[in-house]
């Protein structure tokens, strides 16, 4: 376990190595600025022993030694201040470059990675995580090197000053070390709990607050009452706990060492005294040195738990960054001409246990359109991941115009495959981004071109940027509908010779919807299409309808034919035909149009 | 010191571990002044020739009591003031909750409960830091303050103490720059910070369509774009926040400077000793703290005093549904009569119910369909008095108006099982008890029994002490139902509302169900709300309820008669039930009936 924290520590310092040149410098500002901080106190002994105590009233010299101190401080600020901000940039880029690597990195994942990650979890790799990262670089890294820094510069001037003295100083360094390591075995088990009570006082207020409803409905607020505030009880018991803890052993304890220590000074010199002459200076630089002692502790204490942040978050970056990359095809030939897509006995299985597709094989001629219905899971999505190679199949061929898809260049395939999402995604910049893509080749006038062939023109020119308008991330600020159109466009804009159609299940409003009734058939012509249906009624003109259960073709025709069989789609048709109505109707006049469809039936 | 006034609220209930722990703090104050003193005679007794061993052990043992005094008053003052900000925090923590629960439905419309969330931690975390720490050093700054410069006046040399604080006035501007030019770069670090998140977001949520669409190279590119922002505006941050130490040390180190110079001038004169200067610099240096202390807490303070108004709003709120003044139990009869001519939702434009007449005699069973959003659930909201009705509408409850009954009583007679089941985290065993903590282990596996849920508790590896996640995350949409149907049951409610409380259940565990709850009939009144009619067959009374009003009602056999929505939504129905049953003779796979 050591060991290995101890390697994602060494990885990560690993990052740094381009901006060593960098890093080295602004340690060696950091010596510089150390060495002038460690010469103030030296140049007051000087003053306190060679001009005040030595009773010399030479003002030349008094002004010499004036701007000698005075030069220790402005010295010590410039270095210090330089040093600090060449640390902070150079770590900056460090954390740049982990972000931009593990972004990268992330797009090249297979999607199956993405089904088993939570977005949450992912996104906070990709930047909370790196800030975490960060406090390492500016943070714990900074703080140890100064401390160390400091510490060596504050034992050298010691030993320098009176060495016996400075060997009886270094006991208080086990003495501290030996404090902080009691703070952190008393402080961890009461902290932990006071995080845990925390968690469960969060928790049941945001149950609580979604379920108030019920809770009143029930008359339980009172049990509730209890039930956070023993939780909330607890949390304050700890947490004074903690207090107590803190107090003992944190800054009075700190104080305390040093008071100690300075009595020690004390002690030592006017014991010396008695047989030899003392230097007022050196007494005055021992305590100045001494008081300078406790800082560098004080505060890579403060950073340890900052280190271990790091560490684990580093840790799930690595992670992240060891996942191995899909493989993709780039090289292959041949962009997609007529469009002729087959399934040849293909099989998929996303978890290696149930099969997604089983044995599936069709085919769909150029320029022909093909529906895919049935259940949720039962493998029409399936279909279009393979094409889209969002995944692999592990039996079978998929094929297009007669070459296998293995075979073809994965981008160019992609660029003759439009695929029309459920869920339509908007990505953030404007809408006529959203359209183009930022395909250099689209101009704005194919953009306004392919908006108006979908009906998405009218709704754009209604907001008042028009296609400037940034709708923002997830567009939430357009309706589904809209949203819709918004796609189709994008589509048509691409100019795709596949289409693969995942249909929208939600309900858009009566007039959007003849809209998207209508562009659907714009954006089908001339291209050889799979529509994956959920609403029966808009693929009644299919060329060919495939009916999926349990990852198989359980049915094939065309609507008229399957309708007059005993089977899936029939079942399907009649339940969403009184779906519709639950819906749709409670007014009396459209009844008729929903009878004579049922004696179609 | 406005703000200080303004958080006399947290004086007010501890003033006795304030008082206290200000009087430590000043004693702590004056105590650290000796040791420095000390030192100084030390040092004169040493370069005068004169430190006896004897008075040398006296002063070292000054020294040591003072140490020891400091530690021990430090940790009293800490514990005292840390203590009571950590009580204060404990007591509106529990105070808000408990307001949280007398709050009706109103309220959480206007509040999202990440809003509350946030008032409940962010805001008070923020209490919590200016009563503990922001009070502790605000007030330190002060005493500890002006005990130095009392002691440097007084013990040492009041020329020489006017004389460092020159540096000062830049010192303290200086700080107070510090912070409004950091809060300022560091607001700006944040929104970039936070762009970039949404904006990997975005990639991460949207990842097949950027595949799709290969789009990888666009959105690596403004991933790049957005993470070099950041890059830029930390990188003036860390310019701000690294010219602040430097700054400090220049500006202190220029007192000790003139401490030094002055102080070899003072002692040529003959006003001061060599001891005292030391005195004097070990004084100085006890000054820095303080100083910077106070700029640094303002705004901590400034923080707790905004989040303190925001909570005292949110207390401020009173529940619009509320126990009237001479309010009673519910009586024994439990029948039912809803009289509304109109209930509009607070800030919505139009009624959502209108003109709804409805006896519901105790014992009976009342159907309730239509379309969805035609206003059926507003009807159970009104009965438990989650809103309050418009004047010139009523509910009676066994001949009393439901607005002069105990809101507790009303609703102990009332079993409601919401659309969305609410489940809390705990075991499957307390989500069922939890209307009637007392129930027995018989009583609840008996409620789950009647719900049709028990064979599948037990199936589970814990069966009945299977701990649920947040909402229930480990049970499907039905057992979810289910299980709020078994919670309704174990109460000994006289009326259950079901509000489309099957509507994820597959027809034969419903078909279990409903003649389950046949057998309560005239026991208990069931309300039932719900778009599968067949459950409808044996009401007393349907009502089909559509844009707020009774479109048609009647029994079954009635509104059958009647050719209206009711009769062919039925029909369809009845004819795809029978369709769906001869399918599954017909096949070993069939596919469910459609009714997710």
């Amino acid at each position: 376990m050591k060991a290995k924290r101890f390697a994602g520590l060494g990885r990560l310092l690993g990052y740094s190595r381009p901006y060593s040149k960098g890093f080295i410098s602004a340690f060696l500002l950091l010596m510089i600025a150390t060495a002038f901080e460690m010469a103030s106190p030296w140049v007051m002994k000087i003053i306190l022993d060679d001009y005040i105590a030595a009773g010399n009233s030479d003002i030349s010299t008094l002004a010499m030694l004036g701007v000698a101190l005075t030069a220790t401080y402005v010295g010590a600020s410039i270095f210090q201040y330089i040093q600090g901000v060449m640390f902070q940039d150079n770590a900056l880029e460090v954390i740049h470059d982990i972000r931009q690597k593990a972004f990268s990195h992330l797009l090249k994942l297979p999607m199956k990675y993405f089904d088993g990650e939570p977005t949450g979890r992912l996104v906070s790799r990709l930047t909370n995580d790196s800030e975490v990262i960060r406090q390492m670089y500016v943070g714990v890294i900074p703080a140890i090197l100064r401390g160390a820094l400091k510490l060596v510069g504050i034992f050298a001037a010691l030993a320098l000053l009176d060495f016996k003295l400075m060997l009886l100083m270094l006991v208080i360094v086990p003495v501290l070390l030996g404090s902080m390591q009691l703070y952190q075995t008393l402080s961890r088990p009461v902290v932990a709990g006071v995080r845990a009570r925390l968690a469960d006082i969060n928790t049941n207020l945001n149950e609580s607050l979604q379920g108030m409803q019920i809770i009143q409905a029930t008359n339980q607020e009172g049990h509730r009452r209890k039930q956070f505030s023993e939780n909330n009880q607890e949390w304050s018991r700890l947490r004074r706990k903690v207090i107590g803890i803190d107090s003992l052993l944190l800054m009075p304890f700190g104080h305390f060492l040093q008071t100690m220590a300075l009595a020690g000074i004390v002690a030592w010199f006017g014991w010396k005294a008695g047989f030899t002459v003392v230097e007022v200076g050196t007494i005055y630089a021992f305590i100045n040195y001494l008081a300078r002692f406790f800082e560098p502790f004080r505060q890579i204490s403060m950073q340890l738990g900052n280190l271990q942040q790091s560490l684990v978050a580093a840790e799930r970056v690595f992670e992240l960054l060891d996942e191995p990359e899909e493989l993709r095809k780039q090289s292959g030939c041949t962009a997609v001409k007529s469009g002729k897509m087959e399934f040849r006995n293909v099989s998929l299985s996303y978890d290696g246990k149930n099969q997604a597709l089983d044995d599936v094989s069709f085919t769909v001629e150029p320029g022909q359109f093909a529906a895919i219905v049935g259940h949720s899971g039962s493998g029409k999505s399936s279909v279009i991941n393979l094409l889209m190679r969002f995944y692999q199949h592990q039996q079978g061929q998929v094929l297009i115009d007669g070459q296998s898809l293995d075979e073809m260049n994965e981008s160019t395939l992609r660029s003759h495959i439009g695929l029309v999402f459920q869920e339509p995604y908007i990505f953030s910049g404007s809408l006529a981004e959203n359209i183009s893509l930022n395909h250099a080749d689209i101009t704005m006038n194919d953009i306004v071109n392919a908006a108006k062939k979908v009906h998405a023109d009218p709704f754009i020119r209604k907001i008042s940027e028009g296609y400037d308008h940034q709708p923002g991330a997830g567009g939430q600020a357009l309706s589904t509908g809209e949203r819709q159109l918004l796609s189709f466009a994008r589509t048509v804009a691409q100019n795709p010779r596949i289409l693969l159609l995942d249909e929208a299940t939600a309900n858009i409003d009566g007039e959007t919807e003849q809209s998207i009734k209508e562009a659907l058939i714009t954006l089908r012509s001339g291209r050889t299409t799979i529509a994956v249906a959920h609403r029966l009624s808009t693929i009644q003109d299919a060329d060919q309808i495939l009916v999926m259960d349990k990852g198989r073709i359980v049915q094939r025709g065309t609507h008229s034919e399957l309708l007059n069989q005993h089977g899936h789609y029939r079942d399907l048709y009649l339940s969403q035909q009184t779906e519709d109505q639950l819906q749709h109707s409670a007014d009396a006049t459209s009844a008729e149009d929903y009878s004579s469809d049922l004696v179609v039936a | 010191m406005k703000l200080l006034w303004k958080m006399r609220f947290i004086l007010r209930d501890y003033w006795k571990h304030y008082l206290l722990a200000f009087v430590s703090l000043q004693t702590v104050a004056i105590l650290n002044q000796l040791p420095p003193w000390l030192i100084g005679r030390v040092v004169d007794e040493i370069t005068t020739d004169g430190l006896a061993n004897q008075e040398l052990l006296l002063y070292l043992a000054g020294i040591v009591l003072v140490a020891i005094a400091i530690y021990g008053l430090r940790y009293v003052w800490r514990s005292l003031l840390y203590g009571a900000s950590i009580k204060l925090v404990h007591k509106q923590r529990d105070k808000l909750f408990a307001h949280f629960t007398r709050m009706s439905p109103d309220f959480y419309q206007k509040h999202t409960t990440g809003d509350l969330m946030a008032h409940a931690t962010n805001d008070l975390n923020a209490v919590e830091e200016s009563a503990g720490g922001g009070i502790m050093t605000l007030v330190d700054s002060f005493i500890a303050g002006f005990t130095v410069l009392a002691a440097m006046v007084f013990a040492v040399n009041g020329k020489l103490t006017l004389m460092v604080l020159v540096p000062f006035p830049i010192l303290i501007w200086a700080t107070s720059r510090y912070g409004t030019f950091m809060h300022k770069t560091f607001g700006r670090a944040q929104a970039s910070f936070s762009s970039l998140n949404e904006e990997a977001r975005e990639t991460v949520t949207g990842i097949r369509a950027v595949r799709a669409h290969e789009l990888n190279k666009r959105q690596e590119q403004r991933f790049h774009e957005l993470s070099r922002e950041t890059v830029t505006a930390n990188q003036k941050v860390a310019r701000i926040e690294s010219v602040f130490g430097p700054t400090i040390n220049l500006f202190f180190g220029l007192s000790f400077v003139i401490a030094l110079m002055g102080g070899a001038w003072l002692i040529q004169q003959g006003e001061m000793t060599i001891g005292l200067l030391t005195s004097f610099t070990l004084y100085l240096g006890q000054l820095l703290g303080p100083m910077m202390q106070f700029g640094w807490q303002f705004s901590v303070f400034q923080r707790g005093n905004a989040s303190w108004s925001r909570l005292e709003a949110l207390f401020s709120q009173k529940p619009s549904v509320t126990d009237s003044d001479n309010a009673v139990d519910a009586p024994e009869n439990h029948d039912l009569s809803f009289n509304i001519q109109s209930f509009t939702y607070p800030k919505a434009a139009s009624p959502v119910l209108q003109n709804i007449y409805l006896k519901a005699p105790a014992g009976s069973f009342i159907g309730i369909t239509g379309r969805t959003g035609g206003g059926k659930s507003s009807l159970f909201r009104l009965l438990q008095r989650q809103f309050n009705l418009e004047s010139g509408s009523g509910i009676s409850f066994g001949g009393t108006a439901i607005d002069q009954i105990k809101l507790q009583s009303l609703r102990s007679r009332l079993a409601w099982v919401p659309q969305e089941p609410m489940l809390f985290s705990g075991t499957i065993a307390e989500n069922i008890a939890m209307a009637s903590p007392d129930a027995s282990q018989e009583e609840v596996e008996q409620a789950a029994r009647l719900a049709a849920i028990h064979d599948e508790i037990c199936d589970f590896k814990e069966g009945y002490n299977t701990i649920l996640g947040e909402n229930g995350i480990n049970l499907s949409g039905g057992q979810k139902q289910r299980v709020a149907f078994a919670r309704a049951l174990l109460t000994d409610a006289d009326i259950l509302l079901l509000d489309d409380a099957f509507s994820a259940l597959d027809m034969k565990t419903e078909a279990i169900i409903l003649k389950n709850l046949s057998s309560y009939k005239h026991r208990k009144t069931v309300l039932l709300i719900t778009q599968r009619l067949p459950e409808l067959i044996t009401a007393d009374h349907i009502l089909v309820i559509d844009d707020g009003t009774i479109q048609e009602q009647g029994s079954h056999d009635e509104l059958m008669d009647r050719p209206a929505w009711y009769a062919r939504i039925f029909k369809q129905q009845a004819r795809t039930l029978l369709m769906n049953k001869a399918n599954d003779k017909q096949m070993d796979e069939s596919l469910p009936l459609v009714s997710a």
